[in-house]
């Protein structure tokens, strides 16, 4: 198993030339694997600011199982737009008696427009277009948790879509 | 939805007293440190499916509940320990969204 060994900044992590390269030998075999350059890309660099997702990329070079290798893909995806975040922001409080009322909304949410991503030639194209690795769109539509802003706008913008059909309030 | 409200939530409220409670020296409760300023907060056989829920909690200045799951199995806790640990880097670096505070 690789390991790699940190040396810790006030901030962030900094990690060996030859931790370094270790990712990017990874990073090769997950564009073999048809990841996109822009995922690969933007996976090697947050790993190169951020221990854990560095960690996620090892796990994935040394993980044989294709569905946990999927559920790593989709872990890397989220962590790389929430490491875009830029200062601190507030989001609207859910109470717990409005939860399963709020999982419906997206559910719904989701269900209209995986049917357009349907008619407009499925999941894998969308990936494609996107950028974002299919495991991760999976998830999204497969899951009723809250969708990323900068998600969605990738989405309507490969579907050509002027706006997003239905309601984001519960985008984060 | 009982127990949301008469387990899960008293237990979390608990971390306005943190560390003075003594559920926080409990290991099944509540975890040795397992990243920089990160803990995990347990409970077992909980709600109609008996799940092992976990509760991912970063200590600043502040308690930051991140991220709770159905624990299933190590290659799923091994993911969460790396997501939680970037959490925390980002906690640290003041790169965060918060949806309300616990009172």
């Amino acid at each position: 198993m690789n390991t790699l060994a940190y040396q810790k900044g006030n901030l962030q992590s900094q990690i060996s030339a030859h931790d370094k390269v270790s990712l990017f030998h990874i990073a090769i075999e997950m564009r073999s694997q048809n990841l996109s350059e822009e995922f690969v890309a933007n996976a090697v660099q947050t790993a190169l600011e951020f221990e854990g997702v560095a960690d996620l990329i090892i796990m994935w070079g040394d993980e044989a199982d294709p569905e946990e290798r999927d559920e790593i893909i989709a872990d890397i995806q989220d962590l790389i737009i929430d490491c875009k975040q830029i200062g601190t922001s507030e989001l609207p409080y859910v109470n717990f008696n409005d939860v399963d009322t709020v999982a419906k909304d997206i559910r719904s949410f989701k269900d209209s427009l995986l049917q357009i991503v349907a008619e407009r030639g499925g999941i894998t194209k969308l990936a494609e277009k996107t950028g974002i690795p299919q495991p991760s769109l999976s998830r999204f539509f497969n899951s009723n948790s809250m969708p990323h802003r900068s998600t969605l706008l990738k989405i309507a913008k490969a579907l050509d879509l002027d706006a997003i059909p239905v309601s984001t309030q519960w985008a984060k | 939805m009982d127990e949301y409200w008469e387990i899960i939530r008293p237990d979390v409220v608990l971390l306005k007293k943190y560390p003075g409670d003594i559920n926080f020296s409990n290991g099944k409760f509540w975890s040795p440190t397992i990243v920089n300023n990160g803990y995990k907060m347990k409970w077992h056989q909980i709600g109609n499916g008996k799940v092992q829920l976990r509760l991912t909690v970063a200590i600043s200045r502040d308690a930051f509940l991140c991220e709770s799951y159905d624990k299933k199995d190590e290659k799923q806790e091994k993911r969460k320990l790396a997501k939680f640990k970037t959490y925390t880097q980002l906690i640290r670096n003041g790169q965060y969204t918060t949806r309300g505070i616990l009172i």
